[in-house]
């Protein structure tokens, strides 16, 4: 977005610091206006500016694209071709978080409730604070869910056990807690706004956060679980093989 | 909320036909023979979709890597419950639906492979029989001396994990209603697509047609998350448009369908993975057995999903070395798909997993052996052994501040007291990194045909002045309009930083969505 707005400003200022004889190191945009900046009363509309090259090709400056219009492609810098072993720098951006919860396991139903669940993360300049806490709970609640409850099951014989929402368990509003979030900012200085990805480190965090903490819960009896959903049935399955 | 979206199922065509589909109940079988006759009879029932219009018309779908993929409509034999063998046309949903249970299907059953460890055994049923193994991909990686960390280790730990199989599920199933124009010999289908210039290619290859006559048109969607990418829906509609002559078709997929055999299944995983450490906590190696488990097809390009773990192999810590071996394998279950992630959060919980597990062994806090491991602030850019380059971070920060957050100490004092009450309270810790706008190099060594590029966008003024965004991908509540808003930015809007580039107020401004015809460079998310 920004790669494409700059192109065509560079593109409109030629276009006016030929109208203005002048050069487009001369020309700003400013206001909606591309003008001179020694005198800024002097410009023209980027509507004066789109109507002169669509419209007056005898006014433009000679070779330039008359098409008013940019794309722009954006990539970091410094792309590697893969090694043997798949080593290239293949992501541009590194977002990290810390996740922090408590859990208490019933040990009649082997269920989870998660009773305090925090979040820090760092995915750089946020350009939109409210965007990116969204996406992080949105993120934590399919994370709680591949944790605790969904799973696509299938018979030895292949045949799936799952054909509705009766069997597929989607975590609710009272499954999933909302996060106490907390920021740190460290700005990318490869992405021209600072900004890194957020979209998916919730998910990337959640389900490894709650089996730390059921593990955790479990350790004092010498118990485990490593496989997700740790599941109501599949965590008091372990609470009870242990009894009998 | 102004309920003024146009969802698939609102949007209708003059014409429009309502496909239903007739789904295998088999994992694994030979198809004999189907009898259509009394479906293609009953009154308002005008097209019948069958193997044999497959054979004629279509190519097996596009995967990666090459040529472990299937027709959308079942050619021969079937592979996983819930694959379509038949599709309907007709003039409701209700009378197609009827018509379906008219057709004769006789099957010879076949012996399934019913998971990943199946598939591997000895003298295990092919899916694919005249690829003569149901490995679809099976290398590994070793970056640095992975032998000589675990000879130097203090402590080893291992463990084995299962990740059974989750996905998507967006409030709104996969829908789309296609017209093949048999004039023109356009195809236009009408979607709630996320990935419209993939699904357009790909439709190009499966059905024969030049890929500049594929036209995407992508509806507001009732969420995403990776679930709306499969290519069945669409080229049974658009198949059936054609042999409907022309009339448009509609498919909206039902729940059950979605659940059975939707794309909405992902990451049906198995390892074996192990952490080398030092008495005090220093990670030194990490290793990595992947046992992935497919489906019936690889056109979820689900190599992308065991390989983008290379991303972020060693997640926020200093591990100097690291060895990924990694099987993937074709099942009698149904295809697997991308999700939210798209790969690395089972990788992160079996990585999280062991650090907790070593923690225990050699009685460091979880919050301590995880601090004692990571990357520093002045480390960046730093490389990991399995080669991407994280630009920046400063994870100590991170930790601190979510620790005080929480009041650690005081949950640990809480978990004590219930402990001694005998309650089983638990904490966890975990700390992620998260690799952002890819550039798909490293999917090249799994073998992904395509080296894809970040989003690109394309900005125009028109002769009045009225300013035009449009970005490759569809609106799925990702924030393009933070950078390309509905309405002009004011320039004192910092948030719209980008945006801010462009004057305000604008006489008008647009952004618009993708459509092949105005833009042609865009990844496929």
């Amino acid at each position: 977005m920004l790669g494409a707005c700059q192109l065509l400003t560079e593109k409109f200022s030629r276009v006016v610091a030929h109208l203005m004889q002048t050069t487009p190191d001369q020309i700003e945009l400013m206001d909606g206006r591309l003008r001179l900046k020694a005198n800024s009363a002097v410009g023209m509309t980027l509507a004066e500016v789109a109507g002169t090259m669509l419209a007056r090709s005898d006014l433009l400056p000679p070779g330039i694209d008359m098409n008013p219009e940019a794309a722009f492609v954006w990539s970091g810098p410094n792309r590697n071709i893969p090694d043997d072993q798949g080593r290239c720098r293949s992501y541009l951006t590194a977002a990290e978080a810390t996740h922090v919860v408590m859990v208490e396991i019933d040990r009649e139903t082997g269920r989870t409730a998660i009773l305090k669940y925090c979040v820090v993360d760092d995915c750089g300049t946020r350009l939109n604070p409210a965007m990116v806490a969204g996406q992080l709970q949105g993120g934590l609640a399919q994370g709680v869910g591949a944790a605790l409850f969904e799973e696509y099951r299938y018979s030895d014989d292949g045949q799936p056990l799952v054909t509705t929402f009766m069997d597929y368990l989607i975590p609710t509003i009272h499954e999933v807690p909302i996060a106490e979030k907390g920021e740190v900012v460290t700005p990318s200085p490869v992405t021209p706004l600072g900004a890194k990805g957020c979209g998916e480190g919730a998910i990337h965090t959640t389900p490894a956060v709650l089996l730390n903490a059921i593990n955790d819960a479990l350790a004092p009896l010498n118990l485990a679980i490593h496989e997700t959903p740790a599941s109501p049935h599949r965590i008091w399955k372990l609470l009870h093989a242990r009894n009998t | 909320m102004t309920g003024n979206a146009e969802f698939i199922d609102n949007f209708a065509l003059p014409g429009m036909l309502h496909a239903a589909i007739l789904r295998s109940t088999h994992p694994h079988a030979r198809i004999v023979r189907i009898d259509a006759a009394a479906a293609l009879a009953l009154p308002g029932v005008h097209a019948v979709l069958t193997g044999d219009d497959m054979k004629k018309w279509a190519n097996p779908v596009v995967t990666a890597p090459e040529g472990w993929g299937l027709h959308s409509l079942a050619v021969d034999k079937v592979r996983y419950v819930g694959e379509p063998v038949a599709a309907v046309a007709a003039d409701s949903r209700y009378i197609a639906e009827d018509a379906l249970e008219l057709i004769n299907v006789e099957y010879e059953l076949l012996p399934p492979v019913p998971n990943a460890p199946a598939a591997i055994a000895a003298g295990a049923a092919l899916l694919f029989e005249e690829r003569g193994t149901n490995v679809i991909l099976q290398r590994d990686y070793r970056w640095g001396d992975i032998d000589a960390a675990f000879a130097q280790a203090d402590r080893v730990v291992a463990d084995s994990f299962r990740w059974n199989r989750v996905g998507a599920n967006p409030m709104e199933t996969f829908g789309c209603v296609c017209r093949w124009d048999l004039v023109d010999n356009v195809l236009t289908c009408h979607g709630a697509y996320q990935t419209p210039r993939f699904i357009a290619l790909g439709r190009a290859f499966a059905l024969n047609l030049p890929t500049n006559k594929v036209k995407v048109v992508s509806h507001p969607q009732g969420g995403g998350f990776g679930g709306k990418g499969g290519p069945r829906g669409t080229d049974i509609a658009a198949l059936l448009s054609r042999k409907a002559d022309g009339r448009p078709v509609k498919y909206i997929e039902d729940r059950i369908e979605y659940l059975l055999a939707g794309a909405g299944q992902s990451w049906d995983r198995y390892y074996e993975a192990s952490l080398a450490l030092k008495e005090d906590g220093t990670v030194l190696g990490f290793k990595v057995k992947l046992l992935d488990d497919q489906g019936a097809s690889a056109e979820g390009y689900g190599t992308i999903s065991v390989a983008k773990p290379l991303a972020a192999f060693t997640g926020a810590y200093r591990i100097g070395t690291a060895y990924y071996d990694l099987t993937v394998v074709a099942s009698n279950r149904a295809p697997t798909y991308p999700y939210r992630g798209y790969g690395p959060p089972p990788h992160n919980l079996v990585l999280e997993s062991l650090m907790d597990i070593a923690a225990r062994k050699l009685n460091l806090d979880p919050a301590e052996i995880r601090r004692r491991n990571y990357i520093q602030p002045e480390q960046f850019p730093y490389t990991l052994p399995s080669g991407n380059e994280y630009d920046s971070g400063n994870y100590p920060a991170v930790l601190d501040k979510v620790l005080a957050m929480a009041d650690y100490a005081g949950l640990r004092e809480q978990q004590a007291q219930a402990r001694a009450a005998g309650r089983l309270v638990g904490i966890g810790v975990a700390s992620v990194v998260e690799p952002g706008v890819f550039d798909w190099n490293a999917y090249a060594t799994v073998g992904v045909p395509g080296v894809g590029v970040p989003e690109g966008v394309k900005v125009a003024v028109d002769i009045v002045g009225n300013v035009t965004v449009v970005v490759g991908f569809n609106w799925q509540g990702q924030g393009q309009y933070t950078v390309a808003p509905p309405t002009p930015p004011r320039r004192t809007s910092a948030r719209a930083a980008a945006a801010s580039a462009l004057p305000s107020p604008a006489p008008c401004w647009a952004p618009a969505n993708y459509s092949p015809k105005n833009f042609p460079a865009s990844s496929p998310t």
